[in-house]
């Protein structure tokens, strides 16, 4: 504590010089002297806490030379049935994890362990998004082992999971041809943070208004480096990309 | 409505920076919030106001500071200012490569009784 003035404490950070003179040179926060309060630098990100955490398991993944993906996209995108096969077709000859949130249920999880893999459910209940701790918890109870893919499905949602890291090496957006145009504009921030974006259900285009060429220039106006794949689970179309994408 | 889960780590940081001050009353908090942050400053003032209020700043007054944003245009190679994420280089109308500035989130200061 400062002793001319009775206020902070010696461990506070300094960022700034003073605005009040004081005899001894000693350490406590910056701050100013005011009628109703004294101000104290602060200067630290509000989501410090989860962007550590996602710096954390960034680096346990990497000791592990594990990849992560953070799957997001909206509700009935195809993000489960996408990751379904994924896991039936390569997880013979992968290692794959899956950590699943939803708000409620173990319903995804289980559509995964019935594919042999591994797999966990989280649930937020109110929350509407994924956070770095949530997964830190996942990836210990799932005993990762090394050379593994770690798939990450967030919550329904194209708004909320844009804004948190959660570790992942890669972020994918699974967009449905039957969310029709508007996504990418409408939800822009969830696009620009991805690298890449699946185009999903490509089998139902002729039956839905989906022009899948907009649908392409509308993803580069949020993001112009933005790798775009458009498949359909259902038929096979276009998976062996995704394939692709994922094992290189 | 991330706001709320905003709202609470800007509780929790605010709440140990004014105790390290030696304090219980925090009166004011400065935010500064960039305009390619994904965040609605009305919806987080709201979520601010509900859920400080059993905190140590159910008192304070929250000064919210927007920081506008840059964008980097590779084809003229030149940074420009954006005020929405979607905002278009103004040469050559093309979206922007890379955010540089305006994504931030921070706690600025705190004033403490």
């Amino acid at each position: 504590m400062c002793e001319s003035c009775g206020c902070g404490e010696s461990d506070a950070p300094l960022h700034t010089p003073h605005h009040h003179t004081h005899e001894e040179d000693h350490k406590h926060a910056d701050h100013e002297h005011l009628p109703d309060g004294r101000i104290v630098t602060i200067r630290k990100g509000i989501l410090g806490e989860n962007n550590r955490m996602a710096e954390r398991n960034r680096g346990f993944l990497e000791a592990k030379q594990s990849l992560c993906f953070n799957v997001v996209g909206s509700p009935g995108s195809g993000k489960t049935t996408l990751l379904e096969r994924t896991c039936m077709e390569l997880g013979s000859s992968r290692r794959f994890y899956v950590i699943e949130g939803d708000q409620q249920s173990s319903l995804d999880a289980e559509r995964i362990l019935k594919t042999g893999t591994r797999a966990i459910q989280i649930n937020t209940e109110y929350g509407c998004h994924l956070d770095a701790h949530m997964v830190s918890r996942g990836l210990k109870e799932l005993s990762v082992e090394a050379n593994s893919h770690i798939f990450i499905e967030n919550i329904g949602n194209l708004v909320c999971p844009a804004l948190f890291d959660l570790g992942e090496n890669r972020r994918i957006v699974v967009y449905s041809v039957t969310e029709g145009n508007d996504k990418p504009l409408k939800y822009p921030y969830m696009f620009r943070s991805a690298h890449l974006v699946v185009i999903s259900k490509t089998d139902l285009i002729p039956y839905v208004d989906f022009d899948p060429e907009k649908a392409r220039d509308d993803i580069r106006k949020t993001n112009p480096e933005l790798k775009i794949l458009e498949l359909s689970v259902k038929t096979g179309e276009g998976i062996q990309a995704w394939y692709d994408w994922l094992t290189n | 409505m991330h706001e709320l889960s905003i709202a609470l780590n800007i509780i929790d940081l605010v709440e140990e920076e004014c105790l390290k001050a030696g304090s219980s009353v925090v009166t004011e908090v400065t935010l500064r919030v960039g305009t390619l942050s994904g965040v609605d400053p009305v919806a987080l003032s709201t979520c601010l106001q509900v859920a400080s209020r059993d905190s140590l700043m159910k008192e304070a007054r929250i000064r919210l500071e927007r920081k506008p944003g840059k964008g980097w245009c590779r084809l003229c190679a030149r940074e420009f200012e954006m005020e929405d994420i979607l905002d278009l280089c103004p040469r050559c109308f093309q979206p922007a490569t890379e955010l540089r500035t305006g994504q931030e989130m921070q706690v600025e200061s705190i004033m403490v009784e």
